[in-house]
Parts: C-alpha cells; sequence; structure tokens
C-alpha cells in the first residue's frame, strides 16, 4: 500500500480495479465442453463412444430415410425394383396418410373433422392471450361443453331432444366465447363487464350486474337454438369412424373425463360417510387391478348381455366408457396422493374461517393439490393416450388399427416399418405436446408461490 | 384465586364487560382412550384478554379447538355467544364466523396474496361484495401493520408479518373473539414482543383474545391467567399485566 493514491489532504482514495473478462476456456463453447465432454480420462472416452454410437445409428437412420427412399410408386413392389433397392417406401405411407388421420370416414365429410379441429384450437388459444380475463371459464368449457358440438359434428344426423339444447349451448358459448376474446383484445375489458357498462347497469350495486349478462345468454342461446333447429348433416356411424381421429376421440374423452371422476372418487375414499368411501374404495381397486385389455373385451363382449334387449350400445360407446371408468380410478388416486401433500393446518384453518367442505376444497385445497399433481396427471394422460392404441385389438380401428390395415392392403401388402414408424412420430409429437403443456402451466402457476 | 390490579396501567387494563362470550360447562373430552379435558368449568367476558398456559398434552390447545368446533367434546355444555355447540351445522357455521382462529403455523393459503387470504372469508361465508371486503381487509391489514405487502404471497414474508397476516384474517368476519393457538411458538422473541402489543392493542379497542401458550414469557401480558394440568384447570388467575409495548420500547431488543 506505499503508493495507494491519495487526495492532496492524504486521504486514502478507493480505486477500484478494472472488471477482466474470465480466463479463456471457462466460458463459452470450448469452456462449456471441457467442462461437460472432456473432463478427465474417462469422461473423455465415453464422451468419443457415445458419439461414435450417435453417428453410428443417425447414418443408419438417414440411408433407411432418405437415401433408400422411394417417393413415388404405386405399389410396394415398384418401391422394392427401385434402383435403390428394397427402398424404404414412403409412397405407400403418403398414399394412405389421409386413412391414417380420418380412418374410414367418408372424404365427402372429412371437413367436418377438420372444422372440429378448428374450433378447438380457437376455444383453447385464448388461453395463451394474457389479455383475455376469464381463463378458467373458457378452458373449462373447451373441455366441458365443446364435446357435445364435435360429437355432433362427427356423429350427424339427427339429434335427440338433448343433443338439440346441448349443440345450441355448445355452439352459444363458442360464439360467445370468441366475442369474449375479440372485446378483449380491443377493448381490454371482459364481454361481462361491457354488458353490463352499455346495459346502463354500471351503477346499480354490484349484485345487479350479472341481470344484464344473464338476459344476454339466454337471448343468444335462443337465437342459435332456433336458427339451427332444422339445420342437419349426413350420418357418418362410428364404425365409420378411425385412424388419429379416433385416437383423439377416445383418449381426449378420456382424458376431459377423468379428472372430474378422478377428483369426486379421491375425495370419496377420505370421506367420513362410510358406505361412499367403501364404494369408492371398491371402484378404485377394481378398476385398477383390471388389465385395460382385459375390460375393453369385457365391454364390447359381455357387458351387451347385461342391457336389456332392443337397447344395443355401440362398440364405440362402450369402448369409450370403459376407458373412462379406468382412467378414472387411475386418476383417482393420483389426485388422493396430491391432496395428501397439503397440510392438516390448511383443512384447519378452511374449516376455522367458515368455509363450507366444497367451498375449502374448491377454494383452499383442490388449487394447491392440483398445482402439485401436474406432472402426474398428464403423466396418466399421456399415458392414457398411448394405451388407446389397444382399442385396434378389439377390432377398432384406430391410428394403430390403421397402420395394421395398410399391410394387409393387396397393393401394400407386407408394408410395416415406415407405417409404424409414421404412427410412432404421430404419437411422439401428441405426447411431447402435452408435456411441454405441462411444463408451462408448472412454470406459470408456480410464479411467486413459495411455501 | 387472588387479584392484583395495584399498579397496572388504565391504557392496558382490559375493558371488561359483564356480557358472557363463551360458557363452558362441565366439559370434557377424550381422544380414542386419553381423557383429555376433564370437568372444564369457564366463562370469558366480553373484552377480556386471557393466556392459557401449561404443559404440551395439558389440554390447553384441545380447549380452543373445542370452542370453534374443530373437535369435538363428548360430555358437557360449550356455549359461545348464547349459541350452544351440538352437531347442529347451522350453529357451527354461525359460530365459526363469530369466533377468529389463529395458528402456530400461520395457516394462511400460500397459492393466494395476502389481500385474497383476507377476502376469502367476508366474500364466500358472509357474501359480501368483493369491494367491500377488500376495503374492510385492507383496514385491518392497515391496523397489523402491512398494509404494504398486500400483493405478496405468504411465502414471500417474514413469519411475524406472516402471523400478522392471519390475524388479520382472523379478524375480517368481525368477530366476538380470537383464539390464538400458540401464535409465537414460530416466532423469535423480538416478533413475538411485536405480536403481543399488537394483541394488547385489539384488547384495548374492545376485542376478547384468548392466546394458548406454554411460554411462560408470554403469559404476563393477560390479566387473566387460565393454568391447564392433565386435562384440569387447575388455576384461574387475576394479575397485572405487563404492558407489552413499554417492555419493547424499554429492553430495545435488537431488530
Amino acid at each position: 500500500m506505499t503508493d495507494a493514491p491519495t487526495t492532496s489532504d492524504g486521504l486514502l482514495v478507493f480505486k477500484p480495479k478494472p472488471s477482466l473478462p474470465p480466463p479463456p476456456a471457462t466460458t463459452g463453447v470450448i469452456g462449456w465442453m471441457r467442462f461437460n465432454l472432456f473432463d478427465g480420462i474417462y469422461s473423455s472416452v465415453t464422451t468419443v463412444i457415445g458419439v461414435l454410437l450417435i453417428g453410428y445409428i443417425a447414418m443408419g437412420f438417414y440411408e433407411w430415410a432418405f437415401v433408400r427412399a422411394v417417393w413415388e410408386a404405386s405399389s410396394r413392389n415398384e418401391c422394392r425394383l427401385s434402383p435403390t433397392e428394397f427402398g424404404t417406401c414412403w409412397a405407400g405411407v403418403d398414399f394412405w396418410f389421409t386413412r391414417f388421420i380420418y380412418g374410414r370416414y367418408p372424404d365427402a365429410e372429412v371437413w367436418r373433422i377438420d372444422l372440429a379441429a378448428l374450433i378447438f384450437i380457437l376455444w383453447m388459444a385464448p388461453l395463451w392471450l394474457p389479455r383475455v380475463t376469464a381463463k378458467v371459464v373458457v378452458g373449462l368449457s373447451a373441455v366441458m361443453v365443446f364435446p357435445f358440438l364435435a360429437g355432433y359434428l362427427f356423429l350427424g344426423g339427427e339429434r335427440n331432444w338433448f343433443m338439440e339444447i346441448m349443440v345450441a349451448l355448445s355452439l352459444t358459448w363458442f360464439l360467445g366465447t370468441m366475442l369474449h376474446v375479440a372485446v378483449c383484445l380491443l377493448l381490454n375489458q371482459g364481454l361481462g363487464r361491457l354488458t353490463v357498462r352499455l346495459s346502463g347497469f354500471s351503477s346499480r350495486d354490484d349484485r345487479f350486474h350479472k341481470y344484464p349478462v344473464i338476459v344476454l345468454a339466454l337471448i343468444a342461446y335462443f337465437a342459435v337454438y332456433f336458427l339451427i333447429a332444422d339445420w342437419q348433416m349426413v350420418e357418418v356411424v362410428p364404425n365409420q369412424w378411425g385412424g388419429l381421429f379416433l385416437t383423439l376421440v377416445i383418449s381426449g374423452i378420456g382424458i376431459a373425463s377423468a379428472l372430474p371422476t378422478g377428483i369426486v372418487l379421491a375425495l370419496g375414499r377420505r370421506s367420513q360417510m362410510p358406505v361412499v368411501r367403501v364404494l369408492c374404495v371398491a371402484f378404485i381397486e377394481l378398476f385398477r387391478s383390471v388389465p385395460l385389455i382385459t375390460i375393453l373385451f369385457m365391454a364390447t363382449t359381455m357387458f351387451p348381455l347385461f342391457l336389456p334387449k332392443g337397447l344395443v350400445f355401440n362398440n364405440l360407446a362402450s369402448v369409450i366408457v370403459a376407458v373412462c371408468l379406468f382412467s378414472a380410478a387411475y386418476m383417482a388416486e393420483t389426485v388422493r396422493g396430491g391432496l395428501q401433500a397439503i397440510s392438516k393446518g390448511q383443512y384447519e384453518a378452511a374449516e376455522a374461517m367458515g368455509l363450507s367442505y366444497w367451498q375449502s376444497m374448491g377454494l383452499i385445497v383442490m388449487p394447491q393439490a392440483l398445482k402439485l399433481m401436474i406432472p402426474n396427471i398428464v403423466g396418466s394422460f399421456i399415458g392414457l393416450f398411448k394405451d388407446t392404441t389397444l382399442v385396434s385389438i378389439i377390432g377398432l380401428y384406430d391410428l394403430l388399427g390403421m397402420i395394421n390395415a395398410i399391410s394387409q392392403d393387396p397393393q401394400w401388402i407386407g408394408l410395416h416399418h415406415e407405417p409404424l414408424f409414421t404412427a410412432a412420430v404421430l404419437y411422439f409429437i401428441g405426447c411431447l405436446a402435452m408435456s411441454k403443456y405441462s411444463q408451462h402451466l408448472e412454470r406459470k402457476l408456480g410464479a411467486g408461490d413459495r411455501r | 384465586m387472588s387479584l392484583q390490579t395495584n399498579g397496572t396501567p388504565d391504557s392496558i387494563r382490559s375493558a371488561v364487560s359483564d356480557e358472557v362470550v363463551i360458557a363452558l360447562n362441565q366439559v370434557n373430552k377424550w381422544y380414542g382412550e386419553f381423557h383429555a379435558l376433564k370437568d372444564i368449568d369457564l366463562s370469558v367476558h366480553k373484552g377480556e384478554r386471557i393466556v392459557i398456559c401449561g404443559p404440551s398434552g395439558s389440554g390447553k390447545s384441545t380447549l380452543i379447538r373445542c370452542l370453534n368446533r374443530l373437535e369435538e367434546h363428548q360430555r358437557g355444555d360449550i356455549v359461545v355467544n348464547g349459541v350452544t355447540l351440538d352437531t347442529n351445522l347451522k350453529n357451527i357455521d354461525a359460530i365459526r364466523s363469530d369466533v377468529g382462529m389463529v395458528f402456530q403455523s400461520f395457516n394462511l393459503f400460500p397459492h393466494l396474496t395476502v389481500l385474497e387470504n383476507c377476502t376469502l372469508a367476508p366474500i364466500w361465508v358472509k357474501s359480501k361484495s368483493k369491494r367491500e371486503a377488500e376495503e374492510y381487509a385492507m383496514e385491518l391489514l392497515t391496523r397489523v401493520k402491512i398494509p404494504e405487502q398486500v400483493d405478496k404471497y405468504p411465502g414471500q414474508l417474514s413469519g411475524g408479518q406472516q402471523q400478522r397476516v392471519a390475524i388479520a384474517r382472523a379478524l375480517v368476519t368481525r368477530p366476538l373473539l380470537i383464539l390464538a393457538d400458540e401464535p409465537t411458538g414460530a416466532l423469535d422473541t423480538r416478533t413475538s414482543l411485536e405480536l403481543m402489543v399488537l394483541f394488547q392493542d385489539l384488547n384495548r379497542q374492545g376485542m376478547t383474545v384468548v392466546v394458548v401458550t406454554h411460554e411462560s414469557d408470554i403469559a404476563r401480558f393477560a390479566a387473566r391467567l387460565l393454568r391447564f394440568r392433565d386435562g384440569h384447570l387447575v388455576e384461574d388467575l387475576q394479575q397485572a399485566p405487563v404492558d407489552a409495548a413499554k417492555l419493547l420500547a424499554a429492553e430495545a431488543l435488537p431488530a
């Protein structure tokens, strides 16, 4: 400290050292590689082996998928005789691709499936738009209300009184949601608030604010109800459904119903009422200890024997009911696990406050438990999505069923690998999307909420 | 039973009225085979500040948990604000909004903000409008001296602040009395003392406060001291309480 800088009157002056860049080879790509890939002799050797292995597999795949690929052919034989020898016959996949997606759904009616998919996307999209309010209502209705509209689009034909009511409700709700989203994006306030303001009720007490909204909703509902009263589409029987479309229908209904029924069963299992508890435990344990395929066989072969004469349940309906029951039993245990993670103090605080059982469940326990359960819940959903391939065994042509069908088509006989690879890619995309969405949800709900 | 009021400053003497808020008559409670409360007779008047102390397992927590029916007593009568506690669910609901409860581990709802924690009961139990509930909650949060933290989540607050929120939350339903089960159990000495200042302030404004504790330090802040032992109420003592605010200033404990 001999030559430390001082002021004129002899005071020491603090002089910071300049910030230097970090030593080379500790940051950036080189640093990362040194630290992660070549950190010592063993690490280097395994890195080299690993890279060689990945390279070998990638090369093999590249040759199979691209080098030997035959894109245009009218039969499997043509692919075989191609100049590349035993060419990878993507032509067959291309030829059958529409069938993979829609099964045997009539070509002229395929637009109905596309339309339903588009409506679903539009219905869910607002969840990603930050300015939209009442996201919970939008999201729940997409799962609970949309199926009726979709069901009619898929099935067509005449509607009975129940479907008449529900389809109109579903359509009204969809239009209302779209209007709400538009209002949110343009005016930055919800449709409900806007209605209250336009009707001049905003000066009244909060209690009266719901009336103009209810009146508007009823008017819209009856308008839609009478407008679509004569609307009818060609019937497409479920036997013609198939492909990825059928997979999504079965697993979608299974997924949508699993959570609510699972919650009810889990609460029932923890109930103080012995009869409710015993019934729930019996249901859960029964369905969890029987393989899904057995339940599916029972649903399609044995269940009809118990039905009264004349009441015919089609195969698809029995399968969907079976899948729903099965997934509900699994979901119940997932939910119970989440409920156990909530401390007793939370229940007591809610109780001491005077909240009723359902209020404390809905406002306090479930929001916390469900957040903890997201990874497990999505895990079950992914499992369910893949498990629906089992329906191909009982004669429904889901995605896997259609894949098997192509190899029996005389023109493409014996074509297995390429369609199976395609199915794997489609399943992978579906599962990855769910997985990514769950991570997004976890991050979003976890914000600012530490214990 | 001794009654000492000498030397108690008027400011912290409880404004006790003759009105009985809680009356217990021969209350008995068993956990399975364990006899937790034995023939308890007690009456609490409006505006009293009571500390219940005793070793763990002596029945002191059980008693106040019976008062708002978190636990069920098997024999005897408990009358809270004129309503007898029995299996009638309507009575229980009425009592729960008359009795505010504060817990040792705070038990705030971690997924709700401080303000939402405090407006939950008014909105859902008392059917108040959101605006009304928020106004009153803000008033109380100001009274417990944390109005700046209202948009934070409980996990972002310190223990003392969380307990203050819990007290505000217990007060939002405008209860007749507040029950606190070991409210300082998870707090350090200084924070405990600050909390006692708050309880004394509330009491001065007319709130009946019942605090359960096993810390003898806390006991001296009460005007009435109940001692429990093996399920018996062994002592019921009127005493000259120490003014927590003065002590806090005098001790000048490190912040």
